[in-house]
């Protein structure tokens, strides 16, 4: 996706355009901090989400108002609360502080393993939804939900060695990709509207990407034809040979 | 009545020909498939598209440009160019269905005989394009002011809510086109950054 607006960026006369192609995952493997927008943490209280929200301000602070869902953890006590935090390492650990939380909170954060660990965007300061006046709770109670129309690895990993007959695995990276999962029809993203007229409608589609993101959105132009469909939000490694590995983001 | 119907249908093709200018042959018919036209336009005595059945027995391929399909002969002269690999129309099996490639004929649109067909490469990033996580990791520190950077996130907006890197602002690539404007500095030299959520 990158390489593709870095060309119409050029095309509109940018000279100094550069590509970080190891994209997000890199910048997270490097444990690179990763903001979560206020837009964000609405859509997921929103949505009904599992995160685990931590209020690290006093406990006078986050009892005089606190997030929804936050969990009061103040910052010099975080160090010595590693066992409150959930057994499932991508769960989306979400830090705030009076200002956006630190480098160091986020670091321990992420040194425990949370790949999915971010910091609120300026932190209670900058949040412009509401604050509950009460007691937080202390402890995390995390139970992971699939976001509509996911599918598990589990599942997946079943349907794509099992191969049944109702169900069609669909692969929809670039076309430049090496090797394809025994059995799957591949379209890429961009070609799938025009295409639509190639898949029959009494399967199920399940469609897979490199990362899920272009799977999602694949699911999406699915669903508004009228097709059954469940997208794969996981990370997907093909060999030529066909042979695959798939891991949790 | 059946010249009147012909008629009408003449009419019908000519004003689908009006309405998408871009594309499209003498005759109306596409020439370039939709995603296509958002790089490429069209070219004389060329189709680009996806590919679709290949006919050995009849030497035939099919182009599947935007809502038709072109039927496109081939001969033993046909050459098949995908990177620095130049053969035969027999290797057009070993290449994955709905690959894009761009076919120039001769014979015009009515008897088309393909004369080389091109397959698209992947988007490569040029070494020079690139950058490190750790020039990254220098500029975000600095902050886009004093960095001089602008950092785009070229992923879906779902994805840019779920975290991004810091002082990165949304702009997807699906909705390029629409957004940039509003999005990207006004100074073309000024430094642009770009990722997305993954190994490219």
């Amino acid at each position: 996706m990158s390489p593709f607006s870095a060309r119409a960026a050029e095309k509109l006369g940018y000279t100094n355009i550069r590509v970080l192609s190891s994209g997000l995952p890199g910048w997270k493997k490097a444990n690179g901090l990763v903001v979560l927008p206020v837009n964000g943490l609405k859509k997921m209280i929103h949505e009904d989400d599992s995160y685990v929200l931590i209020d690290l301000r006093s406990k006078e602070a986050a009892t005089a108002g606190h997030i929804k869902g936050a969990v009061s953890i103040p910052e010099a006590e975080l160090t010595a609360a590693k066992d409150k935090f959930p057994q499932d390492k991508s769960a989306p650990v979400i830090l705030y502080n009076n200002a956006q939380a630190s480098q160091e909170s986020f670091g321990l954060i992420r040194g425990w393993g949370y790949k999915n660990a971010s910091v609120l965007h300026g932190g209670a300061k900058n949040w412009d939804g509401n604050f509950f006046p009460g007691e937080p709770a202390s402890d995390i109670v995390y139970v992971k939900k699939l976001k509509p129309g996911q599918i598990t690895v589990e599942e997946f990993q079943q349907i794509a060695s099992a191969k049944p007959a109702d169900k069609v695995i669909l692969d929809v990276r670039d076309s430049g990709s090496e090797g394809t999962i025994p059995g799957a029809v591949t379209i890429p993203l961009g070609q799938l509207a025009d295409s639509l007229g190639d898949l029959p409608k009494d399967k199920e589609y399940i469609v897979h990407c490199n990362t899920g993101i272009m799977a999602g959105m694949a699911l999406k132009t699915l669903q508004d034809n009228g097709y059954q469909a469940r997208y794969l939000d996981a990370v997907v490694q093909v060999s030529s040979d066909g042979s695959f590995d798939v891991s949790e983001k | 009545m059946v010249s009147r119907n012909k008629t009408s249908l003449l009419l019908a093709v000519l004003a689908a020909a009006t309405l998408s200018t871009a594309g499209v042959s003498e005759a109306g018919k596409p020439t370039v498939g939709g995603p296509c036209q958002k790089c490429h336009t069209a070219q004389p005595d060329a189709v680009r598209g996806n590919l679709g059945k290949v006919s050995p027995e009849f030497s035939t391929l099919q182009v599947k440009a935007g809502n038709i399909v072109w039927i496109v002969k081939y001969d033993d002269k046909t050459s098949v160019i995908n990177g620095d690999k130049t053969s035969g129309a027999d290797s057009l099996k070993d290449l994955p269905q709905n690959k894009e490639i761009l076919v120039s004929f001769s014979g015009g649109e009515a008897k088309p005989l393909a004369t080389e067909i091109a397959v698209k490469q992947p988007y490569k990033v040029s070494e020079e394009q690139k950058i490190t996580n750790d020039e990254v990791v220098k500029l975000v520190s600095m902050g886009p002011e004093t960095g001089e950077y602008t950092l785009i996130d070229a992923r879906p907006t779902g994805a840019f809510l779920a975290g991004h890197i810091p002082t990165a602002i949304s702009l997807p690539f699906d909705n390029f086109e629409e957004s940039c404007s509003v999005v990207l500095p006004e100074d073309k030299n000024r430094l642009l950054v770009f990722y997305c959520g993954g190994p490219t």
